[in-house]
């Protein structure tokens, strides 16, 4: 009976062993009582997984709708989800990397550079196409035929030469949708720096709006007629809203106070705004202006500078009590990332351009001599101030806020008009800004450009790491919403920054 | 870049799969066949360690030796994901050394070495939990000269020295915007030492009856000069390496005040019944505070604060002894063992939930001064979960914790 008390022995240390195992329990995941058959996404670059100025196969692999959908696949959705991908990491070939670059005063430091990857736009998919994430989309040129004619990242993949991106959407037939559309109604207003004036725009057949904050009716009856179009043989979905543009860093990695001065530059930068003024005074005077009226609006030109930080000088409009178009800078005005910083601390651009042509009639202005017409009008013409282009100046601000707050209450009403559940991208990030961060299992990313972990080399899009996050909110809103249980992922498991090599 | 580093100390930060919070509960084979009980028992040498107090009661000296084997599997779940990792298959062996004399009818002396805290967590790289814990590796040792004292035959007082030695390793991953693929390392090690006491008072009113109660004083464990080693791959942009110029540390870890207070009934000639009550004041771990010789982890930054306000912790066991024939004794028991960890705090160093341990054990007695012992203890903790939005890391954690612990030891009783 050996065999018997042997094969005892050996069942008796099984059952210790498997004892001795541990089983953690997983969380039940479930669908609830939406269907997750099919999902399309449908939304601009931040959809189609853009980073750092372009879309790298790895970020449309680790977008937040192909994330959202591995999820679905784990509670009985589709396994497939079919996006545009490029077949390298090169996309259209506009991508930015981070490599080393000398500044105007010789300091060799970490640097944003072109990727210089040879485009490679052949598309590895085939339609119907369930991410319709396209980059630089406006909310209403979702409906715009031939759309692909405009965007050649559409084009890439367009259904046919005279599709749109609605309908293409709808040909994935699908039972759950995201829309995240609107960003770019306001954000090509806020990159160029407002040039294009603050008054929303009506696109029209001849005026396509570029550059424009995109007049809130337009976008709201553009959204509403793609959620209607979504909804129409009853598919769910979530939609999610428009976050400030205060709260990335492509405004506000450039500090408004620039360069420090020292206390020589600053006297010296003083003394020449001074003479500016007086120069305008007596112009004005000339020009017939009573003179306690002249010294008035000149005064505004003597700007004072003090050892240290100081706000720059900005362009604004030419006006009758601000004749030359220009005043210092103020609390709360933004630049944009792609100021050029190495102007600003070696050449003037912010404050005065001091060749020696000026400096020897300022000089003269200080010895109490008179300047010719000429000298004096070179004198005011080096003031340098930072261009409209760069900047986000208070009135700027003020339109863009109110446009993202209209969209964001007409995404609200539409959401609830339709029976959706909104993903608050705007709350959520204004709530990493305001903490500074947001910390998973011990590792804590911020919004500080390159270094922060959350937001590319442009300044705009997030990293991978940053759409994991955008992922797990549209997620937490879907469960909230349908009674759904998709499993989160782990933003830490996901891509940030690559910061190269000692060069 | 992630990967990096560990620190310190010393002792602490340990984790013990075996008990709840760092505390260790394998101090004899003999007692741990019966739940770990002693406080209230006169049970031969290792009373230096349950109770001093009953030292000299004991008739004659003796010598205690054994160690056991450790094996804790403990599977992890991010709640809320699929995502599961499992610890690193680890064996740690505690020991114990205990060695006793009579001085004289009234008074007796012995010698204890023991390590009632230390273990190794290691979890796999990469795993979730790497910017929070990656390794912990603790060994420590008290050393304890004891001298107990009969006030008469049923009254013995008892207290012993200690002196603690300590040796830890950690490490952990540091957070950084590159990809996961561009590992560093920083590790630290460092050795620390501190002085406490171990004092019991026991009381043995008639043939069947016992009791005692013993205090294990704090132990302040102070490592000084200890090592910190980064290492990161080749060429890592010095804006990274210059956040980590840190080459040694300071730091204290507390190891807490224990109370016991245990009672023994002989049932019957063959039938002794037990139980201990122990308290351990955890409440003195407020936070673990290492200050650096240089930067570490910014600009600046020489001090590292982790807040730990862990909780005063009961453990409540129960055993028996059953002598089977004159060459074989047979025990068993059990405990319940609360972890002093709140959810805020809990961390992957030290994985913890209330634990349910069983034990069984046997001593077969090879001749009139010789003991083989056997023990086996089954530990299982109550599945724990923490959201990321409940604890001070973010760290979502849920924990499956199972301990397996044989252990071996023999007695020898000095004639």
């Amino acid at each position: 009976m050996n065999w018997f008390k042997n094969t005892l022995i050996i069942a008796g240390l099984a059952v210790a062993f498997t004892a001795c195992e541990s089983d953690v329990t997983i969380d039940d995941f479930s669908q609830g009582e939406a269907d997750f058959t099919s999902y399309v996404a449908i939304g601009n670059s931040l959809t189609a997984g853009y980073i750092s100025g372009d879309v790298p196969r790895s970020g449309q692999i680790a977008s937040y709708p192909n994330i959202i959908s591995s999820s679905m696949n784990v509670v009985g959705g589709s396994s497939s989800f079919i996006q545009p991908l490029f077949q390298d990491e090169a996309g259209l070939g506009q991508g930015l990397a981070l490599g080393f670059g000398a500044d105007c005063v010789g300091t060799v430091g970490l640097a944003v550079v072109p990727a210089g990857l040879a485009p490679n736009p052949t598309v590895d998919g085939t339609a119907p196409f369930n991410n319709m994430g396209v980059p630089g989309i406006r909310s209403f040129e979702v409906f715009i035929d031939g759309y692909g004619s405009l965007n050649p990242y559409f084009g890439r993949f367009q259904n046919g030469p005279t599709s749109n991106v609605v309908g293409d959407a709808l040909a994935a037939q699908p039972t759950f949708f995201t829309v995240w559309l609107g960003n770019n109604d306001v954000l090509g207003f806020a990159t160029s720096g407002g040039v294009a004036g603050n008054t929303p725009c009506v696109p029209t057949a001849t005026n396509p709006c570029l550059g424009s904050i995109t007049d809130p009716s337009v976008v709201e009856q553009s959204i509403a007629g793609t959620l209607q179009a979504l909804t129409l043989n009853g598919a769910k979905g979530v939609i999610a809203n428009i976050p400030n543009v205060t709260d990335i860093p492509f405004f506000t990695t450039v500090p408004a106070q620039l360069f420090p001065l020292d206390e020589a530059n600053a006297a010296n930068l003083t003394g020449a705004f001074t003479a500016v003024a007086g120069i305008v005074t007596q112009n004005l005077a000339l020009g017939g202006v009573p003179l306690a009226q002249a010294e008035a609006i000149a005064s505004q030109y003597a700007i004072e500078w003090t050892e240290g930080a100081n706000y720059p000088i900005v362009a604004v409009e030419a006006t009758q009590t601000n004749p030359l178009g220009w005043r210092q800078m103020t609390a709360g005005e933004l630049l944009v990332l792609t100021t050029d910083t190495d102007a600003v601390r070696c050449q003037g651009y912010g404050t005065m351009v001091l060749t020696p042509d000026v400096l020897q009639t300022l000089g003269l202005l200080a010895m109490g001599g008179t300047p010719t017409p000429a000298e004096a009008a070179a004198v005011v013409a080096a003031v340098s101030p930072i261009a409209d282009g760069d900047t986000l100046l208070a009135d700027e601000l003020a339109a863009i806020q109110s446009a993202t707050s209209a969209y964001n209450s007409s995404i609200a009403s539409l959401a609830n008009q339709f029976g959706l559940g909104v993903a608050d991208m705007n709350g959520f990030f204004s709530e990493v800004t305001a903490n500074s961060g947001i910390t998973f299992s011990g590792a804590t990313y911020s919004p500080t450009f390159v270094t922060g972990g959350l937001f590319s080399l442009d300044g705009v899009h997030p990293t991978s790491r940053g759409y994991s996050i955008i992922a797990n909110k549209f997620m937490e809103t879907i469960n909230e919403t349908y009674g759904s249980n998709l499993p989160m992922v782990d933003p830490n498991e996901f891509e940030g920054l690559a910061v190269p090599n000692t060069p | 870049m992630k990967k990096v580093f560990g620190l310190l100390v010393f002792a602490l930060l340990s984790s013990a799969t075996y008990a709840a919070g760092f505390r260790v509960a394998l101090q004899s084979t003999k007692q741990q066949g019966m739940g770990h009980i002693g406080a209230g028992l006169n049970v031969g040498p290792s009373n230096i360690f349950f109770n001093p107090g009953a030292l000299a009661l004991q008739d004659k000296g003796g010598i205690d030796v054994g160690g056991s084997a450790v094996l804790a599997s403990n599977q992890y779940n991010l709640p809320g994901t699929t995502i599961t990792h499992d610890l690193e298959d680890n064996v740690g062996t505690p020991v114990f050394l205990y060695g006793s004399f009579k001085l004289n009818d009234r008074l007796a002396g012995g010698l204890g070495v023991y390590t009632p805290y230390g273990n190794k967590v290691e979890w796999p790289e990469d795993w979730t939990g790497q910017f929070v814990s990656e390794l912990v590796d603790l060994k420590s040792f008290f050393i304890q000269p004891t001298l107990s004292y009969q006030l008469d035959e049923k009254l013995g007082i008892g207290a012993g020295l200690i002196y603690a030695l300590g040796i830890v390793t950690l490490e952990r991953g540091i957070p950084a915007p590159t990809p996961t693929s561009n590992d560093a390392t920083l590790e630290s090690d460092g050795a620390a030492s501190g002085i406490g006491f171990n004092a019991g008072v026991f009381y043995q009113p008639t043939e069947e009856l016992s009791f005692g109660f013993n205090y294990r004083s704090k132990v302040e464990v102070d490592a000084e000069d200890g090592l910190v080693t980064t290492s990161f791959p080749a060429n890592t942009n010095p804006a990274i390496t210059s956040l980590f110029q840190a080459t040694s540390f300071d730091a204290t870890l507390p190891l807490p005040t224990e109370m016991a207070l245990g009672a023994g009934w002989q049932v019957s000639d063959k039938l002794l019944l037990a139980a201990d009550l122990n308290y351990i004041v955890w409440s003195q771990y407020e936070e673990l505070v290492f200050n650096y010789n240089g930067d570490f982890g910014g600009p600046g930054v020489t001090t590292t604060v982790i807040p730990q306000n862990w909780e005063d912790a009961w453990t409540i066991k129960l055993g028996g002894q059953y002598a089977a024939n004159e060459k074989l004794d047979l025990r068993l028991g059990g405990y319940l063992d609360y972890t002093p960890i709140p959810d805020f705090t809990l961390a992957s160093i030290t994985p913890d939930a209330d634990r349910i341990g069983i034990t069984g054990g046997a001593t077969y007695k090879v001749s009139d001064n010789l003991d083989v012992d056997g023990a086996l203890l089954y530990l299982k903790g109550d599945e724990r979960t923490v959201l990321a939005s409940e604890n001070i890391a973010n760290f979502g954690q849920r924990y499956d914790i199972t301990v397996l612990a044989p252990s071996l030891g023999f007695g020898y009783s000095f004639n």
